[in-house]
């Protein structure tokens, strides 16, 4: 049973990956998630430009590295190598700030 | 913490493979089938790593979602700025290669482009004496002896009236220095027909008839040098005299020229005995 309610709870729809409007349509997170996005922002200010474009059309837009890599005038290979570094790395800074 | 395995209800999945695979990422975006994502909640329901990081993600997810419309204007360099940084670093590469290549060239010689200063050579000849000639006649050793250095030419710095013979001579002398010696030969002839008897014109005379081949003249232009008397260039002209006679390869008549150069005590007399020396010691050598 437990089980069964954070599944309902985490699981999204396969068929509608998150849209920015939606996410900032939730205007009052609880508070652990308020401040795992402040530990986010926090990170993502440590990522260049180009990075945080990468992970905002990947992570929140769902678009696909070869249009990703059109529109940042990239080769798909870069996209998805530039992609998991900055999860990987945004996810480390999280994790060690959380533990401060 | 070990790794959790979950191999219930489809496929094993372990924090290996919910990283390689990025699993997390893929389960926010709905993007697993439905036996993955059941296999991936059984898993970071009991592991506390990969359920950090799945919560990290999605507040990762929610704030790039805050910031969409500022990540979205933010510049970030194109790959045109790029591809002009890696064209300029190749560029450079490729100009320090270049130099480093040029530095360490052997001695080029210096083409007419190269040489502003100094009136290029019409008609260079090639100094058979300048070089070791290819033929093998003489021994190695014969041809270092016969081998002529120019001596040096310095205008002299008293200025006087200048005659027509002097200024061809000048001219020739140019030439001379620039080491084009066929034609300062040509020039010192004119030269010569306006003053027979003029020392320094006879003296280069023979010179660059030796530098160009011409053992012949040389010795019939050295022994009429010889001939004016106690000029200035008695002392060379015994010894450029013997030089030639070792190019024509009678050592006897050489041998006795550097005699008379040595006798001179001048600034040559070292020179002409170690000359001697080695003329001796080539006779007497078997051969």
């Amino acid at each position: 049973m437990i089980n069964s309610f954070f599944r309902s709870r985490s699981r999204r729809p396969p068929e509608e990956p998150i849209s920015p409007e939606h996410a900032v349509s939730h205007p009052f997170p609880d508070f652990e998630t308020s401040e795992r996005m402040a530990l986010a922002h926090r990170a993502l200010e440590k990522l260049d430009a180009t990075d945080r474009k990468i992970l905002l059309m990947t992570l929140v837009e769902g678009t696909k590295p070869g249009e990703i890599a059109r529109q940042l005038d990239l080769s798909p290979g870069v996209v998805r190598q530039r992609k998991s570094r900055a999860v990987k790395k945004v996810t480390e800074i999280m994790r060690r700030m959380s533990r401060k | 913490m070990s790794p959790p395995t979950t191999n219930q209800h489809g496929p094993t999945m372990d924090c290996e493979r919910v990283m390689r695979e990025e699993l997390a990422e893929k389960y926010l975006l709905g993007r697993l089938s439905e036996t993955e994502q059941d296999a991936f909640e059984r898993h970071y329901f009991e592991c506390s790593r990969c359920s950090e990081d799945l919560q990290n993600q999605r507040a990762l997810q929610a704030e790039l979602a805050r910031q969409a419309s500022a990540i979205r204007s933010e510049h970030s360099p194109g790959r045109f700025l790029w591809r002009w940084a890696w064209a300029a670093t190749v560029a450079a590469v490729v100009v320090m290669f270049a130099a480093v290549w040029w530095v360490r060239q052997p001695t080029r010689p210096i083409e007419s482009s190269e040489a502003p200063a100094v009136p290029a050579p019409e008609t260079r000849q090639p100094n058979p004496l300048e070089t070791i000639p290819p033929t093998p006649s003489p021994s190695p050793t014969l041809v270092e002896l016969a081998r002529v250095e120019p001596p040096s030419y310095n205008p002299p710095a008293l200025r006087g009236a200048e005659d027509e013979a002097t200024r061809v001579f000048k001219r020739a002398m140019k030439h001379y220095v620039a080491k084009d010696y066929s034609t300062a030969l040509e020039r010192l002839r004119e030269a010569s027909k306006l003053d027979p008897e003029a020392a320094n014109i006879s003296f280069y005379l023979g010179i660059c008839s030796l530098l160009t081949g011409d053992t012949g003249g040389a010795i019939h232009r050295l022994e009429s040098t010889i001939m004016l008397g106690d000029t200035p260039y008695l002392e060379e002209a015994h010894f450029y005299l013997a030089k030639a006679f070792i190019h024509r390869g009678d050592m006897q008549s050489a041998k006795n020229e550097l005699e008379k150069a040595i006798a001179l005590n001048g600034d040559l007399e070292a020179e002409a005995r170690e000359l001697l020396l080695q003329l001796r010691t080539l006779r007497n050598s078997p051969s």
